[in-house]
């Protein structure tokens, strides 16, 4: 990269852009990583940082409660992504093929896509809403609460508060998959196809060994977006849950902002970001290596 | 379906399951909104409002701030588009026709991979110490961290797609770049230009964490609005879901018209779709 010196006209398109991330991306980076030394009580008028070393980041590493929310996210990504991508598969391969109304459904599929976390959270506290939510009154019709061994109708989500965010989730973000699988899946050499089923291969090995190798590059950047997505996971447990019953629903951004904007400890918050943006690192590039993913 | 053989008979209940899954949940809260007081909670549930009413939109525009969130919203995700658009779509087409471009192009894609909640918090301490905090300003440019590099990188994948002989003759017939991207290539790009700037004002318009984080009173954005009336006790379960299908609505309708760019915008112009 050659900035100084440089002849092409077109750096100067590029030149506002380079100039207004850097003071709104890099700047607010660097200011957590100092404040993140710094002891700065923001409930008195006038305090200002005082420096501390390393100690937040001490705090860090004996505070079980980050821990725990860490381990919240992780369990989250084990779960979701893998469910969204077999489900969006499903879907792309069920949509592949054309068929009378497929237009439309295949629409009605990403309406989740197009809303709000806050309104996706809703949407599910709703539904799961017991007694008078239609989960619940389904699960009584279909006889399913006696047929998963519950006495009685229990509240889904303070039972299950992990399990009912990672649905919602898996709401939201399955059309993800599905749309782009089925894009990647029709950019696909048709007659390909159509010559390995004519041979006789079955359907799931030509899925397994022709669609998928051809789709890697897709597919992995379609895993490192959701990926990452779950460790800005906030607004599906924020509305649903509030983190709670206890701390058991409680994800990494969401205790970050506890720790901000109710304890107001906000030097501790920052330290909390720059530990998970070590660990985003450390697991994107994980990915990518194991993955061979070029862009 | 040509015929009902087993496994089209498997794949038409797929279908339907998951169809009913996607939609259902949606169609509960959007016809919740209409259902009058005595109906929240009724046991069993009811399928169809019965009576309908328009109660619910009527105490959220007014009592509960609905209207002002409508509007908080559409200031703060409109101004951000047109910013974004402008100094996004400007360095997309240079990082489009400038070969040197790669390291730069991924400099701004990097922060795809950070989580918000890092620039959230020094946006707010550095607009407390501005007294800038509850503004629509401060979402604007905090929003900017997020759009702006996808507007790069969406409208450097649509100017990738036209031919660089376009504004090369317009430049050998004595344009400048300035020019031949502002004469040429930007009414040749219309539609890419728009698809990225409904997909710039949904993400906008939609987003949550530093809506939250940034504003409290003077300013409320409509995804805001849901938190603060669901959660507690007595919840007015058809109010706040009228207030959320009023968030809901805007990007429901401008994915139901641009679902043909949406795999691109998704993947910021990585798969065409």
């Amino acid at each position: 990269m050659r900035i100084g010196g440089q002849k092409s006209p077109y750096f100067i398109f590029i030149l506002p852009s380079l100039i207004i991330l850097s003071a709104i991306i890099v700047f607010p980076f660097v200011f957590n990583l100092y404040l993140s030394f710094q002891k700065w009580d923001i409930r008195f008028r006038g305090a200002t940082p005082e420096f501390i070393g390393i100690t937040n980041y001490l705090k860090a590493f004996s505070d079980t409660r980050f821990f725990n929310s860490l381990s919240k996210t992780l369990y989250m990504l084990s779960l979701a992504v893998p469910l969204e991508f077999f489900f969006g598969l499903l879907l792309a391969l069920l949509f592949y093929e054309p068929f009378k109304g497929r237009r439309l459904l295949s629409l009605f599929i990403l309406f989740p896509l197009a809303l709000s976390d806050a309104v996706v959270g809703l949407v599910w506290g709703l539904v799961l809403v017991p007694t008078y939510g239609p989960v619940d009154y389904f699960m009584r019709i279909l006889g399913l609460w006696d047929l998963l061994g519950f006495k009685k109708p229990i509240s889904l989500v303070t039972t299950y508060p992990m399990e009912m965010i990672i649905m919602a989730d898996i709401w939201q973000w399955t059309p993800f998959f599905y749309i782009v699988l089925l894009a990647g899946l029709a950019s696909l050499p048709r007659e390909i196809i159509e010559a390995a089923e004519i041979d006789g291969a079955a359907r799931f090995n030509v899925v397994r060994y022709i669609m998928m190798p051809m789709l890697k590059q897709v597919i992995g950047v379609t895993l490192i977006i959701r990926i990452t997505d779950i460790f800005k996971t906030f607004g599906l447990p924020y509305v649903m849950t509030k983190g709670g019953p206890g701390f058991a629903s409680e994800v990494a951004s969401l205790y970050i902002f506890n720790q901000a904007l109710q304890f107001l400890n906000v030097t501790y918050a920052a330290t909390l970001t720059i530990i998970l943006i070590a660990a985003i690192t450390i697991v994107i590039n994980v990915f990518i290596r194991g993955y061979r993913l070029k862009f | 379906m040509k015929n009902l053989t087993f496994s089209n008979f498997i794949k038409f209940l797929v279908i339907t399951i998951s169809v009913i899954f996607f939609l259902y949940p949606l169609y509960w809260m959007a016809t919740m909104a209409f259902k009058p007081e005595t109906d929240w909670a009724s046991f069993p549930p009811k399928l169809i409002p019965n009576p309908a009413s328009l109660d619910n939109f009527y105490k959220g525009l007014f009592t509960m701030g609905g209207l002002q969130g409508i509007f908080d919203s559409f200031i703060i995700a409109g101004s951000n588009m047109v910013l974004s658009l402008m100094i996004g779509g400007l360095a997309g087409y240079g990082l489009s026709r400038y070969r040197g471009g790669r390291n730069i192009a991924f400099f701004i894609l990097s922060q795809r991979f950070a989580p918000p909640i890092v620039f959230t918090l020094a946006f707010f301490a550095m607009f407390s110490l501005m007294g800038l905090l509850d503004t629509h300003i401060s979402v604007i440019i905090a929003h900017l961290t997020f759009n702006i590099p996808f507007a790069v990188w969406l409208m450097k994948s649509f100017f990738d797609g036209i031919p660089k002989d376009l504004e090369e003759s317009a430049m050998v017939d004595g344009c400048s770049p300035a020019g031949a991207f502002l004469r040429v290539v930007l009414p040749v790009s219309l539609p890419g230009i728009i698809a990225t700037a409904v997909m710039l004002f949904m993400f906008s318009w939609n987003e949550f964490l530093i809506q939250l984080f940034l504003t409290r009173s003077a300013v409320k954005p409509l995804p805001t609005l849901i938190p603060r009336f669901y959660g507690g006790h007595d919840i007015l379960y058809g109010v706040v879901c009228a207030v959320a299908l009023f968030a809901a609505i805007p990007p429901i309708v401008i994915v139901a018209i641009f679902h043909k760019y949406l795999v691109r915008g998704l993947t910021m112009g990585y798969v065409k779709g």
